[in-house]
């Protein structure tokens, strides 16, 4: 046995941000745990602590590749790093030169943090064509928030460190206690359950959660606008709000009231298929029960009338005064490193770049610093779009976008494609060259998601495998080579200036990697900013009116309604009565599972054991009604295409309603096909013709489909006919296989 | 003697308990406590999803099962290789050295917590991560029980859990094997319904509601709530109940209530 040792780092399997030791013998990982002395008290969960099975899966990218076939044949070729840069290099700039500097886009999955990295590197490059999942997760609330409130970042307030707990919470298409992608969040939010009297729970599913619940309302999705109109309509008839807030710091109150008087229990009733008297009760929880916090989940983010359901939402939590109390919603205050973002806010998006998003003409909103990837998809395929060379990294657009086949067929006419990731997949199938990325345990990092008070440490702890690279070190490289101006002479150059302001402006990275935290919590946090000097002088909101805007004239001034409005899904019983008839199941797709995250972890044999195979959930009734059995395989049509996914006859789902796994491909079907994308992924089944007008956002949570069962001649594909556990004997390992 | 002390009330099946085994147990070799665990396939860890009831009326509960580490355990008497034994602190382990691969003790298991496994020709299963309770100063627990973040999964000295067994089950009592994993929440049998006016089209409350065993004659009563409601949780399986609910002189009453499964009765109208 060599000598070992522990080293403290910062996980992220998801977004990240969960304290862990891991203990090295022989420049080997042999034990991962919790570190009990952070915030999040040493728990993690299933996909961090399989990180052992990430670090050394056959899946595994180890060196920089090219593809020597066509797109998505699958016949690769290893390269130097020095050819890949140089290649690189030159399509960048060949492309910048004969077709202007919004030709190069650059693409990301969800948040791993090389967001800065990517939106310094466009910016440097002088494109604002940003292809980020941002627009179906997380973006659209910011911005509400923003708009409303002046403040970007609104969180609930688990921590008690004001002195009070929520009294009253809503989870709102969440299950923060098992799905946090924001991590540290889920520890606090179970502990302040302790404190909480009322748990309302918005799900079209039973959870864990809804069973402990003093409320769960069961609403079709997409109506989730109308149920926050008709609970604000409640709250007014009731005299309910929260006077002394609404007089002194809101504007726009009378033309709210007005806005959500159609909004009768009985007609919200009519439109989310929620009891009226539930959302009554609701509105009356979180009305008087204060203070109280709304916990909002991306699966509202993924519906085409996302900007209001988020402003609605917004508006109901300021109505009833849950705004920067203790115990409600709050921004927090930033950590001595100042905050992260200024990596890339520093340098600005100039006017020329922004003339160049894709789609900023009609999403304002969501295409301001970002394109909007639907139309840019859209304009890739009638020729109309300038994009030549596309950078992507982490994410699988091919995936999670609506509609797969016209987003495949439009990566296909893109001219080069750079793809960096851990595994091989989807989208470095359709990618010219595919760069290999260090997985967390093999980088030194700054770790800066969601809530704004703390930043934290990704402490390197063994070397990636063959030349893999961290990100920050490839968009160094890259960045160097395009723009040198704004790139650093070594990776952690870089590191020391993204935490150049800590302990009064003398923090270096070693510093911050032995200090593993940089934060502002407890005492140091600042409740009931508007009242004080703190935003304004005098007080009152960052905004134009210097109050909680419930009336909004900067949306009013680019063209929108100034106030909520619901509008139906693109695809619904009541817009498309007649699709409706055809397809008569209301679809989402997908809820989360705690061993999943995103498009992630199919290769994962420890987490893939937990589900081999994606799931519909569908109620027994219309499980009956189709003439499905628990465990069949079922087709999902919608007018786009069908997919086949294993039925899951699921007591707790609403009738009308069905919830399938999204973002599913099989890593161990071949490249042609990209990897099994068309068998099972949602997407093929959503479309990206009606989007949010302010975001840009499809449809991807409520959209219509039918459901028949399989004929077992129609399970063709390797993955049905393989052993149980195809996907680990596909990926060459030599395990013992036995199902309970 | 140590016990599991596991309260599904708040188990919020996370699955660390799952992935904390296997990360303890897969590709190390812990004899003689243990052979290496196989990647998949086998869970001496088990968490399993309930979902009971039907909509609007559900409850879902997640279950960590695992070896019971009986006291009365059938695996030990029915191991004619003598392979497996209980330790002083009241933990069953199979000698994998000892084994023959008879497999008469996966047969023999009432709890289905015992795996074969073909390339070691081997019976494994739980062991409590007793190499950790006996040569590592640090771990006074096993690793599931570390990891389990809402503190569900509790394990220790039987005595510090008194209390807690006192209002705690085991899971298959009728096997009668004296396991020493003990269970609070476990799921019961739960009969509900939603009682409304057809003409006011009202929910109405606190109407009284009164099921009545047909065979023992034993009753329980509730009051609907705000929404209509009525439960009536902690009911025994396969009984049969008729129900009476009443308000203002009306009355409704529902006979053949069968608690094979558990029961939303809908919307019930009164008039």
């Amino acid at each position: 046995m060599g000598e070992q040792k522990v080293i403290t780092t910062t996980c992220k399997s998801c977004h990240g941000g969960c304290g862990v030791r891991v203990t090295v013998e022989d420049d080997a990982i042999v034990h991962i745990e919790g570190n009990p002395d952070t915030l999040t008290r040493g728990t993690m969960c299933s996909k961090g602590l399989s990180s052992i099975q990430h670090i050394d899966n056959p899946y595994r990218l180890k060196y920089p590749i090219k593809q020597v076939g066509k797109k998505g044949e699958g016949k690769w070729e290893r390269i130097s790093w020095d050819e890949a840069l140089d290649t690189i290099e030159e399509k960048i700039k060949t492309a910048q030169k004969e077709f202007g500097p919004e030709s190069l886009a650059v693409s990301q999955g969800t948040g791993r943090g090389y967001n800065r990295y990517i939106h310094r590197f466009a910016r440097s490059a002088g494109t604002a064509n940003v292809i980020s999942p941002g627009y179906v997760c997380h973006s659209p609330r910011l911005g509400l928030y923003g708009l409303v409130t002046g403040y970007g970042r609104l969180y609930c307030d688990y921590h008690g460190w004001g002195g009070e707990f929520p009294k009253t919470q809503i989870m709102w298409a969440k299950q923060l206690e098992i799905s946090s992608a924001d991590s540290e969040m889920c520890n606090w939010f179970i502990q302040s359950l302790d404190y909480c009297k009322n748990l309302i729970i918005i799900d079209p599913r039973a959870t864990a959660y809804s069973t402990r619940a003093s409320l769960w309302l069961q609403p079709r999705p997409g109506s989730d606008c109308a149920l926050a109109m008709g609970m604000m309509n409640v709250i007014f008839n009731e005299e309910l709000w929260d006077k002394e807030f609404v007089d002194d710091w809101t504007f726009g109150f009378d033309e709210l009231k007005e806005r959500c008087a159609p909004f009768t229990p009985e007609k919200t009733e009519e439109i989310t298929w929620v009891p009226k008297e539930k959302i009554i009760e609701a509105a009356r929880m979180f009305a008087i029960d204060t203070p109280g916090c709304i916990q909002v989940g991306s699966s509202l983010e993924r519906q085409a009338n996302c900007g209001h359901t988020l402003r609605a939402i917004t508006n109901l939590m300021g109505l009833c005064g849950n705004i920067e109390a203790p115990g409600s919603m709050v921004s927090w205050v930033l950590p001595d490193t100042g905050l992260i973002e200024d990596f890339f806010l520093e340098l600005p998006i100039t006017d020329e770049m922004r003339s160049k998003i894709i789609g900023i003409d009609k999403y304002k909103m969501g295409a301001a610093r970002t394109c909007n990837p639907d139309t840019m998809v859209k304009a890739i395929l009638s020729g109309d779009a300038p994009i030549k060379v596309w950078l992507s990294v982490g994410g699988q657009q091919i995936v999670h976008m609506a509609n797969t086949n016209e987003v495949v067929a439009a990566i296909e006419k893109v001219d080069f494609m750079v793809h960096v990731d851990l595994f091989m997949g989807p989208m470095a199938e359709a990618a010219d060259i595919v760069l290999p990325a260090a997985h967390w345990l093999e980088l030194n990092d700054v770790y800066d998601m969601h809530p704004r008070f703390m930043i934290e440490a990704h402490n390197k702890v063994i070397d990636p495998p063959g030349e893999a690279q961290s990100d920050a070190w490839i968009f160094n490289e890259i960045g160097k080579r395009i723009a040198p101006e704004h790139w650093f002479d070594s990776e952690e150059e870089m590191l020391d200036y993204q935490v150049r302001k800590g302990m009064d402006g003398k923090m270096k990275w070693k510093d911050f990697s032995e200090r593993l935290v940089s934060g502002c919590w407890g005492d140091d946090q600042v409740y009931y900013k508007y009242k004080t000097d703190y935003w304004r002088k005098g007080g009152g909101f960052p905004t134009p009116t210097g109050k909680f805007e419930f009336y909004s004239k900067h949306l009013e001034s680019l063209g929108y309604d100034p106030l909520p409005v619901f509008r139906e899904p693109g695809e619904s019983p009541y817009r498309t009565p007649e699709l409706y008839k055809e397809y008569p199941l209301v679809t989402s797709s997908g809820c989360r599972y705690p061993f999943y995250f995103l498009a992630q972890y199919r290769n994962i044999p420890w987490l893939r054991s937990f589900m081999e195979y994606p799931i519909t959930q569908i109620n027994p009734v219309d499980a009956e009604k189709y003439g499905i059995e628990d465990g069949d395989w079922i087709w999902i049509e919608s007018p786009r295409g069908r997919i086949r996914q294993r039925a899951r006859v699921y007591p707790g789902m609403k009738e009308g309603v069905i919830m399938t796994t999204g973002n599913w491909f099989y890593p161990e079907e071949p490249a042609k096909g990209y990897h099994g994308v068309y068998i099972s992924n949602p997407n093929v089944l959503t479309s990206n013709n009606h989007l949010d007008p302010m975001y840009g956002s499809p449809d991807l949570t409520c959209f219509l489909t039918k459901v028949y069962k399989c004929k077992p001649e129609e399970l063709t594909e390797d993955v049905f006919n393989t052993d149980e556990f195809g996907f680990v004997s596909a990926a060459g390992s030599d395990v013992e296989i036995r199902k309970r | 003697m140590k016990v599991f002390a596991i309260d599904l009330s708040i188990c919020n099946g996370c699955y660390c308990c799952q992935v904390a085994c296997k990360d303890e147990h897969v590709g190390n070799d812990w004899t003689p406590y243990a052979k290496p665990q196989p990647n998949i396939g086998q869970f001496w860890m088990n968490l399993t999803e309930e979902v009971r009831g039907q909509v609007p009326k559900v409850k879902v509960s997640y279950i960590p099962q695992l070896c019971n580490h009986c006291d009365d355990a059938p695996c030990i008497s029915g191991c004619e290789a003598q392979a497996i034994y209980k330790r002083e602190d009241g933990l069953v382990i199979i000698d994998g050295d000892t084994c023959v691969g008879c497999q008469l003790c996966e047969d023999n298991c009432p709890h289905d917590a015992i795996y074969f496994n073909k390339n070691l020709n081997i019976a494994q299963k739980c062991t409590g991560c007793s190499h950790l309770l006996d040569n590592d100063e640090n771990w006074d627990v096993p690793r599931c029980v570390d990891q389990c973040p809402t503190g569900a999964i509790q394990f220790g000295e039987e005595a510090d859990f008194a209390d807690f067994i006192k209002g705690a089950e085991v899971i298959n009592p009728e096997a009668g094997t004296k396991s020493r994993v003990y269970y609070k929440a476990l799921p019961k049998k739960f009969v509900g319904g939603t009682l409304y006016d057809p003409v006011e089209k009202e929910v109405i409350i606190g109407a009284n509601c009164t099921l009545k065993d047909v065979e023992s004659n034993e009753t329980f009563s509730a009051t609907t709530d705000n929404f209509g409601d009525f439960w009536f949780h902690g009911l025994k399986d396969d009984r049969t109940f008729s129900l009476d609910l009443e308000k203002d002189g009306k009355k409704v009453t529902i006979a053949d209530i069968c608690t094979d499964k558990d029961l939303s009765l809908g919307d019930i109208p009164m008039q």
